[in-house]
């Protein structure tokens, strides 16, 4: 025997199972975030607020004495300036030339297929292995690049890159412009492949020059690519971490010690853990605002 | 006719351009080679010549001494492999299923709403650091440390908001009017996913696991945190030569190879997504 019903209440009927089975397909991801995601994030509330240290007894609650010691630290905030500098200079060079890179790949015709993978195997190395290799060739001795630099101005070059204050973190750069610049090639190749060529040939026979076409035609167009682009590699290069860690360890001093490497330090080597949740929600409200920006940059486009 | 108003002086003018373009091309490419280039050959080296002043490019007589030490000497090389292997391939399934669970109720059902992808989204862009510590000391109350259970778990929780975002992308391609007449013949929806949706969007599919596999091969930061003795992965292991300044470069160039030489060939095959996957789904090709 079957019911009959009325076709809005089938719908109906539909859409609560629909709503139901949704809910159930999306519990165990939604789960897993929590418990790794969120849940720890409370609880680092909840940590910022005690004396939480390896040397000291107890857990008293100090309110926020850890903020308080956070943002008076000279250290800190030094580190968010090396994470600054990071940000600001290796994302531009790296929209720079990836930009260049990918106008170079289109134009090229044929050799695209030869480039293409070459410039993608940065991009899937592991940061620790990037390190110790840039860290091999930078080494002072038998590293090949004071050997070329030797070369270039004719007598023997020994800089210890990594060691000196000056030179770490300019090294550190060179090492992470090489890595990720591929991300932004291939990104901004993908935003540029997917232009119309008309729009071009339009300008073009309207006596455009090149130049003139790339900046008031071309780049328009990718320019919701090209935030997405940026906004990635903002993100990522808040974390630096990896590359740090194997190359200058921070150091000299903490010349080259950006924001998480500092936490990093206070955590897992002095485990001031109330100390430490305290700086990472500084950090995370700070990117935070700085995400909600560029997201709102590239939404409204 | 545009090909008539181009002269012979400006094919000329092309052609110049082009072989500008190409020698400008190598160069970058040389640039971009040569690390790794540098990083394979120390792997062949006999400790001698990458201690030889001034350096030496190519070695007179190559050794495969260090894919032995690899193991021998540290922490293990190979033992970090097998645990890369072990954590990647477990975590990849799982974030895998349960993403592509997610990312169909969320394309087809509308779960969730764009308040439920954002929240999604945001956790990937969460400084990691952040949430170290607290996870640190949770598995510590948990006796998780260094166990695989932790590690895959985590990496999970990494991997799925990627993987999420890019499925839900690839789902949304796949023409809603097959599965329509499948549910209309009375196919359940766990069966439209795995018999009709997965299968249409199989080359996004296995780009989003491989992305997803490469991305957790190369994490560093939790699993130097969550592993001990036991777990450590590859990144890890390499790490612990890090302190022991000069004596192990070989061993470093070793464990660098194999550590590439998957990824490479697993990355080059998917290599039409790729600009895909580093956006979570928000570029494509």
């Amino acid at each position: 025997m079957t019911i009959q019903t009325d076709a809005p209440t089938r719908k109906r009927v539909k859409r609560w199972r629909q709503r139901n089975l949704g809910f159930f397909m999306v519990l165990p991801a939604a789960l897993v975030l929590l418990a790794v995601g969120i849940f720890p994030l409370i609880y680092s509330i909840g940590i910022s607020f005690l004396r939480w240290e390896a040397k000291i007894p107890g857990r008293p609650f100090v309110w926020f004495e850890n903020y308080a010691s956070i943002l008076s630290n000279m250290e800190f905030w030094h580190s968010l300036k090396i994470t600054a500098i990071l940000v600001g200079i290796a994302v531009s060079i790296e929209f720079c030339i990836g930009l260049w890179l990918a106008v170079l790949v289109l134009n090229s015709g044929h050799a695209k297929r030869i480039f293409m993978p070459i410039f993608m195997l940065p991009v899937m190395m592991v940061p620790v292995v990037v390190g110790f290799t840039w860290r091999m060739l930078w080494d002072p001795l038998y590293g090949p690049i004071n050997q070329i630099l030797g070369w270039l101005v004719g007598h023997q070059v020994t800089i210890s890159w990594l060691t000196n204050a000056s030179t770490a973190l300019p090294a550190i750069l060179v090492t992470e412009v090489w890595q990720w610049t591929p991300f932004m090639f291939l990104v901004l190749l993908a935003g540029l492949s997917a232009v119309n060529p008309e729009l071009q040939e339009a300008a073009a026979i309207d006596g455009a020059s090149e130049w003139k076409t790339f900046w008031a035609v071309t780049l328009p167009v990718i320019r919701p690519v090209v935030l997405v682009a940026i906004l990635f590699r903002v993100i990522d290069v808040i974390k630096i971490f990896d590359i740090v860690y194997v190359t200058t360890g921070g150091g000299p001093g903490y010349a080259t010690q950006p924001v998480t490497y500092y936490l990093y330090r206070t955590g897992a080597r002095f485990f001031r853990m109330g100390y430490t949740a305290a700086g990472s929600w500084v950090l995370l409200i700070l990117v935070a605002c700085l995400v909600a920006y560029l997201v709102h940059r590239v939404g409204e486009d | 006719m545009p090909q008539k108003i181009i002269g012979r002086g400006s094919r000329r003018k092309t052609r110049v351009k082009k072989v500008i373009n190409l020698t400008l091309l190598t160069g970058v490419a040389i640039f971009f080679m040569f690390p790794i280039f540098w990083i394979t050959v120390i792997a062949f080296k006999q400790p001698e010549d990458y201690f030889k002043f001034p350096p030496v490019w190519f070695p007179d007589k190559p050794t495969l001494r260090h894919f032995i030490n690899v193991q021998t000497t540290g922490v293990g090389g190979y033992t970090a492999f097998k645990n890369s292997l072990i954590i990647n391939t477990a975590s990849t399934i799982i974030s895998m299923v349960l993403g592509s669970l997610a990312a169909y109720a969320m394309t087809r059902f509308k779960t969730g709403g764009k308040h439920f992808s954002f929240w999604i989204i945001s956790q990937r862009m969460l400084p990691p650091i952040a949430i170290l510590f607290p996870i640190f000391l949770l598995m510590r109350t948990l006796r998780w440390i260094d166990t695989y259970r932790c590690m895959v778990l985590v990496y999970v929780a990494f991997s799925l908001p990627f993987v999420i975002w890019m499925l839900r992308s690839y789902f949304l391609e796949v023409p809603k009017e097959i599965e329509e007449s499948a549910l209309i013949d009375g196919c359940s929806n766990l069966k439209v996913l795995f018999k009709i949706v997965l299968p249409m969007s199989m080359p996004g599919v296995i780009a989003t696991a491989v992305l997803t596999y490469i991305f957790t091969w190369t994490e560093f930061l939790f699993a130097l945190m969550l592993s001990r003795t036991n777990v450590f992965t590859v990144p890890v292991a390499l790490s612990t030569y890090f302190g022991s300044e000069a004596q192990f470069w070989g061993e470093v160039g070793v464990l660098s190879v194999l550590s590439m030489a998957p990824v490479f060939v697993m990355g080059l095959a998917v290599q039409k997504h790729f600009a895909r996957g580093l956006t979570l789904g928000a570029v494509k090709e």
